[in-house]
């Protein structure tokens, strides 16, 4: 029997009983539709947080930062300074290695107050002065401070949901002066207060939204930051005039970023700076873990899809079973007029096949259709919800949809193939009476 | 050399705790282009015999050759590849699938022996032209009347030229005048195909049209004569 003559046969006996086929096909649509939607979600909300990740940090920099838990590789750095930069320096893995060195403190503007990360920088020159929104960086040496979107978002009144509508209230901000420092304050023994100084600054920019590594936080120089972190140690030095002043604390970074030569490069330096006894993140790392934990939300979801899958799987094999009931005579006939055992398990087979196929290929359709819909009205929810739109909330791919066809074809074929061999057994003489 | 050649052939079933036996060693030889009418009572036997001939359903003992071919070592797939080139049927309720035309019942044996659609459709429509069906090649089975249905069911069993025709019971749901109809017409293919005919019957019609009647009772080949000597 030729392919094109079995798909004729297959077509009209699915035609001839279209109320049941389309029965037993809605099973398969739903299971398929559902993994295909559970799927397309995860992708999209893979590439959102990947996405998301690469903008906010450099793919080729690792970040180092101090390990307080106890190390694989034997002694745990639980602090960061100089002598690391010149150990990192030194593998020769990096292209550059920048210390980090935070000023975690108050900030007060007129009636707001909140609190800050002041990064300290020596050399503006790593600042990419296109992810400036307006203004300008500090001068070098200076108190001047340039701040993220967020908390320019924050300064001028605005909630984390909210969206500027008029970018030119920005401009309000620059020249402002703000109050830096401060923050704690005691009653000592003669009852006087002792508070944490406080320094006047002045805002000269505002980093775009775009640069999310700074969005919560600010930038200045490196004097200023050290005096804040000063005026800190003072502070516990007065409240606590017994202990000695911990002055290391000016010495120590918070992080450093270390700039592989070469991405390929990226697993094999990760591995050696854990060896090294540091605690590290990467954009790298952050991908593995986001596709690691999606892949368990993947799992999960996916089988309870699975669920409804192999439901419908046991509709298809209830239906070719009932099939060789109702159609006993004409499996007689096919027999009796040459018809051989391999082409009445082609039939039957092929009907379950083509069942399912055609149930997975319709879910395919519809998946896409659904996915259009998400993804439109997902970009206009998002924009208002947080302030910015995610275009693609669900992605479908290539190997989705092979994936699901060819799943379909083996749920077809595996629920077919056992009526159509109790077909193939069909009795002729009983058959045709 | 004969085209059937059958040697000793039994078969039996069971009945409760025993095994009856139906067929009780039959031995038959038929010349190619001959046609043969196996009568007798009901319950004689002569429907197994034509059905373990056809290899539809094994023998328990025998030999059994057609066309030179030994049916009794073949398994299901092989007897189905021998049906389909050798063997052509004729049942007394046409056994017709009711979804499909007359024209594609006929060509139905065409499509299980791998025949191009075009050709496998001239060749069922010139067979339904011969049978007298041309002007009913796209009607139903329920549309067409039991004379006619029998027809369609005569050219699906020609449809793919095989050597040998078994009829059971062909004009056992027919009236007598469409009977006598019927039987000319395979007469009519037998002389002109020069196919052999090996027809199952009770009815005393076909006595006039073959050229051997063999009787069975009981299991066995009672009597055999010649219709027209």
């Amino acid at each position: 029997m030729k392919l094109l003559d079995l798909i004729e046969i297959i077509w009209r006996n699915m035609w001839k009983r279209r109320t049941r086929t389309i029965f037993t096909m809605v099973g398969v649509i739903v299971g398929c539709l559902s993994i295909f939607m559970i799927i397309s979600i995860t992708n999209g909300f893979e590439q959102y947080l990947t996405t998301s990740m690469q903008e906010m940090m450099d793919t080729s920099v690792i970040q180092v930062y101090p390990n307080y838990q106890s190390s694989e590789g034997g002694e745990a750095r639980t602090e960061l300074t100089d002598e690391d930069v010149t150990k990192l320096e030194e593998l020769g893995l990096f292209l550059k290695v920048t210390p980090k060195q935070y000023a975690h403190t108050l900030v007060q503007m007129q009636q707001l107050e909140t609190y800050i990360s002041i990064l300290a920088v020596d050399d503006y020159s790593s600042i990419d002065e296109n992810k400036i929104q307006i203004g300008r960086l500090p001068n070098t040496g200076t108190r001047e401070i340039i701040i993220g979107y967020e908390m320019a978002k924050e300064l001028l009144g605005y909630s984390w949901d909210q969206k500027i509508t008029d970018q030119s209230e920005l401009e309000n901000l620059i020249g402002q002066k703000i109050k830096v420092g401060g923050g704690s304050s005691m009653i000592d023994d003669k009852g006087n207060k002792i508070s944490m100084k406080k320094f006047s600054t002045v805002i000269v920019g505002v980093f775009s939204s775009q640069a999310k590594e700074h969005a919560y936080g600010a930038v200045s120089s490196s004097k200023f930051v050290k005096t804040l972190l000063r005026s800190e140690i003072d502070y516990y030095a007065t409240i606590n005039p017994e202990e000695k002043p911990d002055m290391s604390r000016l010495k120590k970074y918070d992080s450093i970023d270390a700039k592989v030569t070469d991405v390929s490069l990226l697993a094999d330096a990760e591995s050696q700076l854990k060896e090294m006894g540091y605690q590290i993140s990467s954009a790298k790392e952050f991908e593995q873990q986001t596709k690691l934990m999606l892949l368990g939300v993947n799992t999960v979801l996916g089988a309870l899809a699975g669920i409804s899958l192999f439901v419908s799987a046991l509709g298809i094999t209830n239906t070719m079973d009932m099939a060789i009931y109702e159609r006993n005579k004409e499996i007689g006939i096919i027999k009796v007029i040459g018809g051989s055992v391999n082409d009445v398990i082609k039939i039957f087979v092929g009907e379950a096949c083509a069942i399912s196929l055609l149930g997975g290929s319709i879910a395919i359709v519809l998946g896409f259709i659904f996915t259009f819909i998400l993804n439109v009205v997902g970009e206009s929810i998002t924009a208002d919800l947080l302030g910015q739109s995610i275009t693609q909330i669900a992605i479908p791919t290539v190997t989705l949809v092979t994936g699901i066809l060819i799943f379909c074809f083996v749920v077809g074929f595996l629920a077919g193939i056992i009526p159509a061999k109790k077909a193939a057994k069909t009795d002729i003489i009983t058959a045709i009476k | 050399m004969p085209i059937i050649a059958c040697n000793n052939i039994c078969k039996s079933f069971p009945m409760g705790k025993e095994r009856v036996d139906i067929l009780k060693g039959i031995s038959l030889s038929v010349e190619a282009g001959e046609f043969v009418a196996i009568i007798g009572e009901s319950g004689s036997g002569k429907s197994t015999f034509l059905n373990v001939l056809s290899g539809i359903m094994p023998t328990d003992k025998g030999e059994m050759v057609i066309a030179g071919e030994h049916l009794e070592v073949m398994d299901e797939n092989q007897l189905a590849l021998f049906r389909r080139q050798y063997l052509g049927f004729i049942f007394q309720s046409y056994n017709l699938l009711t979804q499909l035309s007359a024209l594609e019942n006929v060509e139905l044996p065409l499509i299980f022996a791998g025949v191009p659609k075009q050709k496998r459709r001239e060749q069922a429509k010139r067979m339904l032209e011969k049978v007298g069906l041309a002007d009913r090649m796209d009607h139903l089975p329920s549309e067409l009347s039991g004379g006619q249905q029998q027809r369609v069911a005569i050219a699906r069993a020609l449809v793919n030229n095989p050597q040998v025709i078994l009829a059971d019971e062909p004009t056992g749901n027919l009236d007598s005048k469409t009977s006598i109809e019927i039987l000319e017409l395979l007469k009519q293919l037998n002389s002109e195909e020069g196919t052999t005919f090996v027809v199952v019957t009770h009815s005393h019609v076909v006595y006039d049209y073959a050229d051997r009647l063999i009787e069975m009772k009981d299991g066995l080949l009672v009597t055999e004569g010649k219709t027209k000597e």
